[in-house]
């Protein structure tokens, strides 16, 4: 496209025709006036995306289901996997979730000390738990949990090295999540069933904390556990991943390290969860009980 | 105690009687031997329901459990394997801007065209996140 809005063609054929396709584009906007390619004035108002919380952390977070072997390693799903259906997005999704500035140094203690266990604030547990461990991978968009969707859980930091530069951190701890579903057929999306979405998961990982640098440096911490409910395969439409068959979801969440050093008009977005399911209600991203107390009112209604 | 691990306990107790009886014995069917009563077999089996029953009861959770794969010995080799490898997710390596104006006010600027990076649906891989 050229900056006065106008359509330039070139035709991709094959897994390795972007080049010649990017090629043919060139050649087409080399063709244009001057008056086309530099217009005096571009309209439009620059309208950068959100601002994440100042002096918070955002963390990337990748979903995608697993294929557990014989001798109990993992692997990407291949061959027959699944029954030789797949998601319909083979890479994983890519989320993000937002933390505020006190909810990241609610897990740092003020004075660590080497074997001191503690939990992590509920709230903040609930919000990784219901905001970052959303498969997108398997329901792409069209699912997500409901306020009242964990059914157990507990998130802890345990203190595991301290030294005048670092704190490291193990984060470990277990979640059940459960939400009602619905079944149905694609793309014609008749009724098929109602069934339960569930995630049944541990979660494991390392934090790092630069003492001198008061911020957090390293976030990598995984979830995995057993999927059951809907999911989807693409062409192959909705599939149900049972109690007795569940799929192995994984989800990785690492620190986003640019999220603070980009310009404006190179911020990326919320999440899907934040920008989408919060729209307008911004108040319930940042807190999952004022979303369940409101969610709970709705139903009495 | 725990009613599953007491049920499991005596189980193997049981197990154990029977083992010890058939080496004894040295015969080569389990429940040929002379020496295994049939209270024993009884048992046996009860217990083994009971134990089972139990367990689906309390839905501790199985072995098989995949959750129980995640552990500080394997969190790392995990954590790689979900999040994007080497030959994925590419097209996040641009420096991609988020603004459409910004990009064609920098597109004049610079006498360029602009690549869309566009994939339709829900958001598969988006640069910009799920829709």
């Amino acid at each position: 496209m050229t900056s006065s809005g106008d359509l330039l063609q070139g035709s991709v054929k094959g897994r390795d025709g972007l080049e010649k396709g990017l090629q043919e584009v060139l050649e087409a906007y080399a063709k244009l006036p001057e008056s086309k390619r530099r217009p005096k004035l571009v309209d439009g108002e620059v309208k950068p995306q959100p601002e994440p919380p100042t002096n918070g952390l955002v963390l990337t977070i990748y979903d995608r289901p697993l294929v557990r072997d014989a001798k109990y390693l993992y692997r990407l799903p291949d061959g027959d996997d699944f029954g030789g259906l797949r998601t319909h997005a083979p890479h994983g999704q890519r989320s993000s979730l937002w933390l505020k500035e006190e909810e990241w140094k609610s897990l740092v203690p003020r004075d660590p000390k080497v074997g001191q266990v503690f939990k992590a604030p509920t709230k903040l547990a609930k919000r990784i738990w219901l905001y970052g461990l959303v498969p997108q991978t398997l329901w792409v968009v069209e699912e997500s949990w409901r306020p009242d969707s964990v059914q157990a859980g507990e998130l802890l930091v345990t203190v595991e090295a301290v030294s005048a530069q670092t704190v490291r951190l193990r984060m470990h701890g277990s979640v059940l999540l459960s939400a009602p579903g619905v079944l149905h057929t694609w793309p014609e999306r008749k009724f098929v069933k109602n069934i339960e979405n569930r995630y049944d998961a541990r979660l494991e990982g390392v934090l790092e904390f630069d003492r001198v640098k008061n911020k957090i440096t390293r976030f990598d911490v995984a979830s995995l556990g057993d999927f059951s409910g809907r999911w989807f395969a693409g062409n192959k439409g909705w599939q149900e991943a049972t109690r007795a068959a569940p799929l192995p979801l994984g989800f990785a969440i690492e620190l986003d390290p640019t999220a603070y050093d980009l310009a404006a008009e190179r911020r990326r977005p919320r999440s899907f969860m934040h920008a989408y399911i919060f729209r307008g209600q911004e108040a319930h991203y940042w807190d999952p009980d004022l979303w369940l107390d409101e969610w709970k009112k709705r139903q009495r209604q | 105690m725990n009613p599953a691990v007491f049920l499991a306990d005596r189980a193997a107790r049981v197990y154990n009687v029977v083992v010890q009886h058939r080496a004894k014995s040295q015969a080569t069917d389990f429940f040929q031997q002379e020496n295994i009563n049939m209270f024993q077999r009884m048992m046996l089996v009860t217990l083994g329901t009971a134990l089972t029953f139990s367990a689906s009861m309390a839905q501790a959770p199985s072995r098989d459990a995949i959750k129980l794969d995640l552990a500080p010995q394997t969190v790392a080799r995990l954590h790689a394997l979900i999040r994007p490898h080497d030959n994925e997710w590419r097209h996040l390596k641009v420096a991609w801007l988020t603004d459409v104006v910004a990009a064609r006010k920098k597109a004049a600027a610079e006498d360029k065209p602009i690549v869309i990076c566009y994939t339709g649906g829900a958001g598969y891989n988006e640069p910009l996140g799920v829709c």
